[in-house]
C-alpha cells in the first residue's frame, strides 16, 4: 500500500490533517472507515499505546487522591435539562434515547459535570462527606456538526478522561486546582509532550457561562496552529446551586465548590503529530507496545525459526516485539513498521545467522547500532532510554522554534505576523491587549499560569507597568 | 456481600464504586490472558452504531431490538447503540485489516459497554441492567470452518477458570447458528446469587454465534463470541461469599 500524502516541513492545517488521517490507517493507530461520522475503531496497536497512556494518566491523578468510577453511558434527560436551562444550552448537539418510553428521554452523556453533579448531590443527603474526587474513563456522545476530525475532533469521543471534584473548604479546593495542574504538567512531561499552561480568566465574555476559570494545557503543532489538550475548571459555585450540591455547617447551608478536568484521545493525536515525521509516527519507547521489530528478510523457515527465537529471547527479558512474517515484500514491511512508529528494527538474514551479529535500526533517527544476539536485550534496554530522551529533546527544540516571547511592540507584531505563539506583557486595560488582537487579528489564547511580573516590565501596547502574561496565536480550525 | 449501588435518579442504571472496580478488573486479569495466548489481540470500536452496519446482518436481528439514538433532541437523524452480544462493529474494521496486510485467522476482541433493549416495567437488577460496562465481545475471522471449535475452546477454558459449570444449547439466532452456554455455579454460590437473581438460578451468560461469511460472499468465515459482565460479578459474589 502507498500512500499519497506529502510530507511537507511547513504544512498548513489542511495538509497537517490530512497526514494524520492517513498515517492514522496505516500506521494502525485507528480507522475511520465506520459508516457513521466521526466514530473511530482502534486497531490492537493504537489501543495498546493509547491504554499505556490512560495508565499513566490514571497513575498520576489518583496519586493527588482522586478515585476511579464506572459510570453509566446515560444521564436522566430532565437532570441533563437541568445544565441546559441553568447554565448553557447544547440540548441540540447531544444523543437522546427513549431508553424505556418515547416520553421519557435520556441523552448519552457528553460529559460528567450534569451526570456527577446528581450524584454528589445525592450522597450529601445521605451524609456522605466532602470533599469528593473522583474520575472516571469512558466514551462520550456529542453530535458535532461540523468537519470531524479521527482523534481530534469525533462524535463517538473515546477514550474520554475527565474528573469531577466538590470542596467544602476554600483552601482545599485551591490545593486541589493547583494538584490538578502538577498533575497535567507532570501527565505531559513523563509523555515528552511540551505544554504550556494557560488560563483563561474573564477576558472572553462567554467563558462565564459554565465557569469561574478555565486552565489548559495547549501546545503548538507543526502548523504553527495551538492545541488545547487538556482543561481544568473551577466551577466555582455553579454547578452547585443548579445541581443542589450542598452540605450545613453550623445550621446553616453552603453551596459546595467544584472543579472539573478533562482530556482526551487529543493526547494521542498531538504526541503522533509532534514526533511524526515523512515517514509516519515516531513513538517514544516508553509507551510503545512493540519495542522492536523483528523481520525475516524473506520467506525460509530457517529466518522465521530465528526471528521467533529472538522474539521469545526479549520476551524473557521483559522486552516486547513482534515477528512481521514475509508475507508481503521487505519494503512493505519496512514501510509499515516505520509508519507505525515502533522504535527498534532487526532484519534478520543469512549473515545475521552465521555471524549472530545484528544491527539495530532506530525509528526517527539514523542510527543503526550493532550488537552481539547475547546482548540484545541490554542493548534495547540501553537504546530505549537514549531514544526516549532523543525524541524529547527534539520535540522540545521543535516547540522553542514555534513560540516566542516579546519584550517589545516591534518584537510583538513581527513574531505575531509570522504566526508564532507568542507570549507578551499587558496592563491590566482590556483596551490595550483588545486592541493587540484586533490590529494582528490574532487571538487571545490565554493568560500565562502563575507568572508574577517584575515592576520594571512595561505593556507592549502602552508602555505602562504590565501585570499580565499573554498569549497570542491562531487555534486550530473549530476550537474553543 | 457485594455493595452495588442503585442508580441516583435513573431506573435501572448503575454505576461501579472504585472497590467494586477494583474486583472487575481482578476478575478481568484472569480472563485477559487466557485470551492472548489465544491469539485475540483487544481492540475498540464505537457505541453508535448506523443503520447501515446493522443490515450486514442481512436483517438476521431486527431493528426494534436495538436501542435507538437520535442525534439532537429535534431527533434529526438517527443511530442505534451496540448491543452487548454481537461483536458487529468488528466487521468494518476486520475487513480493513484482512484486505490491506494481515493474514487470516484474524482474532480481535475488546471488554467495553453493550447496551440491550428492556422494559422499564420489569423489575430489573444489576444482573438484568440495560447497560453492561464490561461486555466482552470477541470475533474469529477465518478462511475455512473450524472457527467454531476454537471459539468454543476458548470459552471453555475461561469457564474452567472460573469454575463455572455450563449447560451446552444450540439454537437458531433468528437465521444463523448460535451456540448459547447456560451457566451455573456451585450451589454454595447460587444461594449468594440468587438473591440478585430474583431465583432464575440458571441464566445464559456466554454465546458463540457462527455468520456464514457474514452475509457477503467476499468476506471470510466470521465467527462471534460474547461472555457476560455478569460472569464477573457472580465470581466477585462466589469468593465474597467463602
Amino acid at each position: 500500500m502507498k500512500l499519497t500524502v506529502e510530507w511537507k516541513e511547513n504544512p498548513s492545517e489542511e495538509e497537517l490533517v490530512e497526514w494524520l488521517k492517513s498515517y492514522l490507517d496505516f500506521g494502525e493507530i485507528v480507522n475511520d472507515d465506520f459508516p457513521a461520522k466521526g466514530a473511530s475503531s482502534w486497531y490492537p496497536y493504537g489501543y495498546s499505546i493509547i491504554k499505556n497512556i490512560l495508565r499513566l494518566a490514571s497513575f498520576l491523578i489518583k496519586n493527588i487522591g482522586f478515585e476511579e468510577i464506572v459510570l453509566p453511558s446515560f444521564v436522566h434527560g430532565e437532570d441533563f435539562m437541568k445544565e441546559c436551562r441553568n447554565i448553557k444550552d447544547f440540548s441540540e448537539r447531544v444523543y437522546w434515547s427513549p431508553l424505556y418510553k418515547e416520553d421519557d428521554l435520556h441523552v448519552v452523556t457528553p460529559t460528567i459535570e450534569a451526570q456527577l453533579g446528581s450524584l454528589y448531590a445525592k450522597w450529601l443527603s445521605q451524609d456522605k462527606r466532602l470533599p469528593f474526587k473522583y474520575f472516571t474513563i469512558r466514551g462520550v456522545g456529542r453530535y458535532e456538526t461540523g468537519k470531524t476530525i479521527p482523534l481530534w475532533k469525533e462524535r463517538n469521543v473515546w477514550p474520554f478522561f475527565e474528573g469531577l471534584t466538590a470542596h467544602n473548604k476554600k483552601t482545599d479546593f485551591t490545593v486541589t486546582i493547583r494538584q490538578q495542574v502538577s498533575f497535567m504538567k507532570t501527565f505531559f512531561k513523563t509523555l515528552g509532550i511540551p505544554v504550556l499552561i494557560i488560563e483563561r480568566p474573564k477576558i472572553s465574555r462567554r467563558l462565564k457561562e459554565y465557569s469561574e476559570k478555565r486552565i489548559e494545557a495547549i501546545t503548538i503543532t507543526k502548523d504553527k496552529r495551538v492545541v488545547i489538550l487538556a482543561n481544568i475548571y473551577d466551577l466555582g459555585e455553579i454547578f452547585s446551586k443548579v445541581y443542589d450540591i450542598t452540605y450545613y455547617f453550623k445550621n446553616a447551608k453552603y453551596y459546595a465548590l467544584t472543579s472539573a478536568i478533562g482530556l482526551s484521545g487529543r493526547v494521542l493525536a498531538a504526541l503522533l503529530v509532534i514526533n511524526g515525521d515523512r515517514d509516519g509516527f515516531v513513538i517514544p519507547p516508553s509507551i510503545a507496545p512493540i519495542l522492536v521489530a523483528i523481520v525475516p528478510i524473506y520467506e525460509k523457515a530457517a529466518l522465521h525459526k530465528m526471528s521467533n527465537i529472538l522474539k521469545n529471547y526479549l520476551s524473557k527479558n521483559g522486552i516486547s516485539s513482534e515477528v512481521f512474517n514475509a508475507k508481503s515484500s521487505l519494503g512493505e514491511r519496512r514501510r509499515k513498521i516505520v509508519a507505525m512508529g515502533v522504535p527498534f528494527l532487526i532484519e534478520v538474514g543469512k549473515e545475521e545467522i552465521r555471524s549472530s551479529m545484528l544491527y539495530i535500526k532506530q525509528r526517527g533517527f539514523s542510527t543503526t547500532i550493532q550488537t552481539k544476539i547475547k546482548n540484545l536485550p541490554r542493548t534495547i534496554k540501553v537504546q530505549s532510554k537514549i531514544l526516549e530522551k532523543a525524541i524529547k529533546t527534539k520535540t522540545m527544540e521543535q516547540f522553542n522554534l514555534l513560540n516566542r516571547s516579546a519584550k517589545s511592540k516591534e518584537e510583538f507584531l513581527h513574531f505575531v505576523e509570522d504566526e508564532f505563539l507568542t507570549k507578551a506583557p499587558f496592563c491590566d486595560k482590556p483596551f490595550c491587549y483588545e486592541k493587540a488582537a484586533e490590529c494582528t487579528g490574532k487571538e487571545i489564547i490565554g493568560r500565562a499560569y502563575n507568572i508574577i511580573l517584575n515592576d520594571r516590565t512595561k505593556c507592549v501596547n502602552c508602555g505602562k507597568s504590565a501585570v499580565q502574561s499573554l498569549y497570542f496565536g491562531v487555534k486550530w480550525k473549530g476550537e474553543k | 456481600m457485594l455493595n452495588i449501588p442503585k442508580d441516583y435518579s435513573l431506573p435501572n442504571l448503575y454505576y461501579f464504586s472504585s472497590d467494586i472496580l477494583v474486583k472487575i478488573r481482578q476478575q478481568l486479569a484472569k480472563l485477559l490472558p487466557i485470551l492472548n495466548r489465544a491469539g485475540f489481540r483487544e481492540c475498540h470500536f464505537p457505541f453508535l452504531i448506523p443503520r447501515s452496519i446493522l443490515l450486514y446482518y442481512d436483517n438476521l436481528v431486527p431493528l426494534k431490538d436495538f436501542i435507538k439514538v437520535y442525534s439532537g433532541k429535534n431527533r434529526r437523524s438517527h443511530a442505534y447503540l451496540r448491543p452487548d452480544g454481537i461483536f458487529s462493529q468488528g466487521i468494518t474494521l476486520a475487513g480493513k485489516i484482512i484486505k490491506s496486510y494481515r493474514d487470516l485467522p484474524l482474532k480481535l476482541f475488546e471488554v467495553s459497554p453493550g447496551y440491550r433493549k428492556r422494559k422499564i416495567e420489569n423489575k430489573r437488577n444489576i444482573f438484568t441492567n440495560l447497560e453492561e460496562s464490561f461486555s466482552l465481545q470477541g470475533g474469529l475471522f477465518t478462511e475455512d470452518e473450524k472457527g467454531k471449535e476454537y471459539c468454543q475452546s476458548v470459552l471453555f477454558e475461561i469457564f474452567k477458570n472460573f469454575s463455572i459449570r455450563h449447560n451446552t444449547k444450540k439454537t437458531r439466532f433468528y437465521k444463523t447458528e448460535a451456540i448459547q452456554y447456560s451457566t451455573r455455579f456451585d450451589e454454595s454460590d447460587i444461594e449468594i446469587a440468587k438473591l440478585y437473581i430474583f431465583n432464575q438460578e440458571v441464566t445464559r451468560q456466554a454465546n458463540i454465534y457462527f455468520f456464514n461469511k457474514a452475509g457477503r460472499s467476499d468476506f471470510p468465515y466470521m465467527y462471534t463470541f460474547s461472555l457476560s459482565q455478569n460472569i464477573l460479578l457472580l465470581k466477585i459474589l462466589a469468593e465474597e461469599g467463602k
